[in-house]
């Protein structure tokens, strides 16, 4: 009788593909999100002394980092990445990376993120823009500070790559590396501009549709099943005449 | 219980208090100097159901991406952003706009300093320069009976002329914070310096980074209407999909009940 386990699972799979559906359709409008999709591997299992059964299984989860769309703020402090990396930032001690520019200063005049996270150089400090004087970022990611007509490097904005995003673990606006990140000295970086998710409406609601569906299709297979089951035993279980 | 209705809850509240913000901001078009804020949003925190570098095997394989699970989405912050408005022509000499940052210092009712961009100045019966409201301007300047041709110059020396001579009535100073995005707005124009902004520092325009002062000219509000409406068409599209997800969650759930 596994067959009911084996529906089951593809039902409890079903559940958390939606859970993932609903958290990137939460964050469309979290700058900088990637949304991710997971991915289901079939998993041999045998059950009470059952033959052998295919059940589903969530394996692993997948995370697009495909750019999102910029989106112009003009803000002197909203910074995106051209191509791929992250901006360095530190919370709470521990190095981690982004991909949200929205930046602004902290009463020492420290660049930080929204959540007060220091924004880091390619050499890990911290960049102070002197209260009284102006930034403008050079196409190096470099900030000037600008007094009358005098412009001194106050620190370089880094871009970190990395060959495997996929193991860099979520911790909200942030991500978390397992492996060391490298400076990009090519990277570009852009002012006044934000980057949104890349949380694909589209595709994301047809995965919608498609859920529900498939969710109705195993519940009136099981409904089946329960059918068979019960004619069998009407059927068997009838004492002879 | 399904995780997927409580998360697209939050991408509701979470667009609703968008469109709230995005309708402050449109509603305050013609506001002078008024600021647009902006709303961030942020991911909130993840819960592991397979942890990066679990096992995967006996032999000692591990999952390298393992699965993290969002639990929807929050306001992290919402931020004003600070540029300047359009400098709009009123020939009216007590209608002072500053070009580039700074500050004027405002003495409320209560004594304390509010800090305001908006210069839509008056006399008042003592001749003393007051916001609209009455709130005296500092330092405070006060204009004497009878004079004529009063002139304000880009460095904010107020001058007059009483008899047919020129005298000096004072200087306007700005204050300069380290982080303008952290000023409390308290309405009327009118914010308070706060732990986030940093502490006032008062400067004579065109020092310190300061800008100039533009006699007869009032700044106008920094909402850009047409990306205001194109922001309120996406929240409301946001909103759309996330009740969407609700109702598909909803229809999963009614599957379920179905089943006897």
């Amino acid at each position: 009788m596994s067959e009911i386990y084996v529906l089951l699972s593809h039902q409890l799979a079903q559940q958390k593909r939606l859970d993932q559906v609903a958290q990137n359709m939460a964050n469309i409008g979290s700058s900088g999100y990637k949304q991710a999709h997971l991915n289901f591997a079939e998993y041999l299992g045998r059950a009470q002394g059952q033959p052998i059964a295919s059940y589903a299984k969530v394996d692993s989860l997948h995370r697009d980092f495909s750019p999102g769309a910029l989106q112009t703020t003009n803000n002197d402090f909203d910074f995106a990445i051209k191509g791929e990396g992250f901006f360095a930032i530190k919370r709470n001690g521990v190095t981690m990376y982004t991909r949200n520019g929205e930046f602004t200063l902290n009463p020492a005049g420290q660049v930080v993120t929204q959540q007060g996270d220091l924004v880091l150089t390619n050499s890990g400090e911290g960049i102070t823009v002197p209260f009284d004087q102006r930034i403008e970022l050079d196409s190096d990611g470099t900030l000037i500070a600008l007094q009358g007509n005098a412009r001194s490097a106050i620190g370089r904005l880094a871009v970190w790559t990395t060959d495997d995003a996929q193991s860099l673990i979520p911790a909200g606006n942030a991500f978390v590396a397992t492996q060391p990140l490298q400076v990009d000295p090519n990277a570009i970086i852009i002012r006044g501009v934000v980057e949104s998710s890349n949380v694909n409406a589209v595709s994301e609601s047809v995965a919608l549709t498609q859920l529900s569906k498939a969710y109705e299709l195993t519940s009136s297979a099981m409904q089946r099943l329960e059918d068979t089951q019960l004619r069998a035993i009407r059927q068997l279980g009838q004492p002879s005449q | 219980m399904m995780q997927a209705l409580k998360i697209a809850a939050t991408g509701m509240v979470g667009q609703q208090l968008n469109v709230d913000i995005l309708a402050n901001n449109i509603s305050n078009l013609n506001t002078s100097a008024f600021k647009q804020s902006r709303a961030a949003f942020r991911d909130l925190v993840y819960q592991n159901r397979i942890a990066v570098g679990a096992a995967t095997s006996e032999t000692g394989t591990i999952s390298p991406s393992g699965a993290q699970f969002g639990l929807g989405t929050s306001i992290g912050a919402v931020y004003k952003i600070m540029n300047q408005g359009p400098m709009v022509n009123t020939d009216n000499p007590f209608d002072i706009g500053v070009q580039g940052r700074g500050w004027f210092v405002i003495t409320l009712p209560n004594g304390e300093n509010a800090y305001t961009r908006d210069g839509a100045f008056q006399l008042d019966q003592n001749g003393q320069i007051v916001t609209g409201d009455g709130y005296q301007l500092q330092p405070s300047i006060t204009v004497p009976a009878g004079v004529t041709n009063v002139t304000i110059s880009d460095l904010g020396v107020v001058t007059a002329t009483i008899n047919n001579t020129s005298t000096n009535l004072g200087t306007i100073t700005l204050a300069m914070f380290t982080n303008d995005g952290g000023l409390e707005a308290l309405g009327d124009n009118l914010f308070r310096e706060t732990e986030s902004s940093g502490p006032a520092v008062t400067t004579n325009p065109n020092e310190n980074g300061a800008g100039t002062i533009l006699q007869g000219f009032l700044e106008g509000s920094n909402v850009d209407p047409i990306k205001s409406i194109t922001d309120l068409i996406t929240a409301q599209r946001a909103y759309d999909l996330n009740s969407r997800v609700i109702t598909t969650s909803d229809e999963m759930l009614a599957t379920i009940a179905q089943m006897t």
